[in-house]
């Protein structure tokens, strides 16, 4: 029999998320590399139907149910309904409202808790003397992946971009210092843990003309049982409560609306610089001002302005980024944009590998200068 | 309240023949180490510890830390070739956490130079405890933290953990304090507690670097010449053909 490469699935209880299919066109690379089978692993409870449907879609799939009657969660928000992210929670010292027990199912908007997968991967696992595992590079991924390799005595490489094989192993690129630097990594253990970054890989299309398959496996939900460690771990381990979803800001809308973006990072330096961004914003049809994820978060641009997978993911006719060296995470929420200016005094900024126009300037000079010529103000004969 | 926090101290520029690595704290630790300031001012009471895994530089980041207002700090010197392996970074943190009994350990969700946001959920798991990542907003009640953690698009996760737990840090949840005048000089005074790796124990690596990359290029970006002025009217030029701006130049 050939050896596996098990993807696991990111679903929020009804849908299979987009992710799930880059992670089956990576183990799909893999696969053809080491003739491995790939096989999908969903994790949760009343996923039947969701798994089977992938199993119709011409794919091995392994469904890991966690039996959901254990699993007994103290709420006291109403699950339903988004909280603004305004809203104030109680100061600290004062009393909670009084909880009230109910039985939920694993999966609440979206909503993941790392506890059940690790504990339900680990326990399906533990038995295979070697596995390869693919888990996404979300902050669902993130959340329960090194955990898990820690469980599994696993090598754990996150933010895999591509793969390659070298002499009967594999060595996996991943990227550093800010998209910078690649390096090429191997793993020395004999189970592998792999994060995928997003974007990296073209969502795998699924046609069905291979036969799928469906294994159910019941795994009993007990994230840690009282005795394997002290009582105030196992108490603190009980006492995880999920309190619902909050919904990202409405302005988000106007950036991924917008035909034009004008996006400022770190390089931008100074809040007269960002409103002279604003008055060149007004030269461009349905422009927006957005910005990288340090601008939003140093106050000079709000979070709802943020493009980026933490933010909002765009796809506009220009993009003009101004002082962004471009974190893998910033690129993958803009780099559908159709046309890209990338302005930027450091030539070798990520940002450049991205652009089809490059301008290696200081900002502070640049940016008044190409306000008067693109508005019209300084003619371009007035410079001869 | 016990709170330990785990800070990397990055690489500030390349190293060379003529010039030596400067090394600052990571941005992501500076945010966890100001979130547990800012428990401790909000309880009025508690004990601060930080922790650096790194080589012979990481000792001006711990001294910053304690500028900034930390109790007491714990350097494990390691050698460059271990820095790599965010494993054995995680097995010796857990290996002294365990004897201190913290009721919060916080980390930053990442480092700024290798970018692996594995090792305070290793950490948490080797010491059994519960972790919660990519933490956005915290804040402390009776035996807990009410948190936000920070999913894609915006979205955010809202949940209640007991203590003892860990906590990685995104950048946002706050401003990170500048080291004040008496802290520095309180932590000039300081000598950190200094172990050196092979003396504890450390486990075998579990992944090596085979060699580095230069990314490529996604595009074939037209790099513009000439004199500012020269650029700005070629940008112009070329917006205006592609029919991206609103009034015709020139």
């Amino acid at each position: 029999m050939n050896k596996k490469i098990y993807v696991i699935a990111q679903h929020d209880g009804k849908v299979i998320s987009p992710i799930t299919y880059e992670l089956l066109a990576f183990a799909g690379k893999v696969a053809s590399l080491q003739s491995f089978c790939v096989e999908l692993v969903l994790v949760g409870n009343t996923l039947f139907s969701l798994a089977s449907a992938m199993a119709d879609k011409g794919i091995a799939v392994t469904l890991l149910d966690v039996a959901d009657d254990s699993h007994v969660l103290t709420n006291t928000t109403n699950h339903e309904t988004a909280v603004p992210v305004s809203t104030q929670r109680p100061a600290p010292g004062t009393q909670d409202p009084a909880p009230k027990t109910q039985h939920l199912p694993l999966h609440i908007n979206g909503h993941h808790d790392s506890r059940i997968y690790k504990q339900a991967l680990s326990d399906f696992f533990t038995p295979h003397e070697s596995a390869w595992i693919c888990t996404a590079h979300t902050a669902q991924g993130m959340d329960f992946s090194p955990g898990l390799a820690v469980k599994l005595g696993a090598a754990h490489v996150t933010g895999v971009q591509d793969v390659e094989a070298d002499n009967g192993s594999l060595n996996f690129l991943r990227a550093m210092e800010n998209g910078k630097k690649l390096a090429w990594v191997s793993p020395l253990t004999q189970r592998v843990v792999l994060s995928i970054q997003p974007g990296a890989y073209k969502p795998l299309k699924l046609d069905a003309s291979t036969e799928g398959a469906l294994t159910v496996h019941h795994i009993k939900n007990s994230p840690v049982t009282a005795g394997d460690i002290s009582p105030d771990r196992h108490k603190a381990w009980k006492g995880i409560q999920f309190k619902g979803i909050k919904k990202p800001p409405a302005d988000m809308k106007g950036l991924s609306d917008a035909s034009v973006i004008l996006a400022v990072g770190n390089g931008i330096g100074s809040q007269e610089n960002l409103d002279i961004v604003r008055t060149l914003a007004r030269l461009f049809h349905k422009c927006a001002v957005g910005g990288s994820r340090i601008v939003c978060d140093s106050g000079l641009l709000s979070h709802g302005q943020q493009v980026g997978i933490t933010g909002a993911v765009v796809a506009p006719r220009l993009y003009m980024a101004w002082g962004i060296s471009g974190a893998f995470q910033h690129l993958a929420g803009m780099d559908q944009s159709e046309f890209v200016v990338s302005i930027n005094r450091d030539p070798t900024a990520p940002m450049m590998n991205m652009a089809d126009v490059c301008i290696v300037e200081d900002i502070d000079t640049f940016l008044p200068m190409c306000l008067a010529i693109l508005s019209g103000e300084k003619k371009k004969d007035d410079m001869k | 309240m016990k709170i330990l926090v785990c800070i990397k101290a990055v690489p500030e520029n390349q190293e060379s023949a003529t010039q030596k690595t400067e090394y600052r704290m990571n941005l992501f630790d500076a945010f966890a180490l100001e979130q547990a300031l800012l428990f401790r001012e909000s309880l009025g009471e508690g004990c601060i510890d930080v922790i650096s895994v790194g080589m012979e530089g990481a000792a001006s980041v711990l001294t910053r830390a304690l500028g900034m207002g930390a109790d007491k700090a714990v350097h494990i010197k390691v050698r460059k070739a271990h820095m790599f392996d965010p494993f054995y970074t995680a097995s010796l943190i857990a290996a002294h956490a365990e004897k201190s009994a913290y009721d919060l350990i916080l980390t930053g969700v990442m480092s700024e130079d290798l970018m692996q946001s594995q090792v305070g959920p290793m950490v948490a798991e080797l010491l059994l405890m519960p972790c919660a990542t990519s933490v956005i907003s915290a804040e402390l009640f009776r035996q807990g933290v009410y948190l936000d953690r920070e999913l894609e698009g915006g979205i955010r996760e809202s949940w209640a953990f007991s203590l003892p737990c860990v906590l990685t840090v995104q950048s946002g949840i706050n401003t990170p304090r500048y080291p004040s005048l008496s802290g520095m000089l309180r932590a000039a005074r300081h000598v950190p507690l200094c172990f050196n790796a092979n003396d504890l124990g450390p486990p075998p690596a579990r992944q090596v670097i085979k060699r580095l990359a230069v990314p490529e290029k996604k595009r074939n970006g037209l790099v513009l010449k000439g004199t500012p002025e020269e650029k700005a009217v070629t940008l112009a030029h070329i917006l205006e053909e592609k029919g991206l701006l609103n009034r015709r130049v020139s």
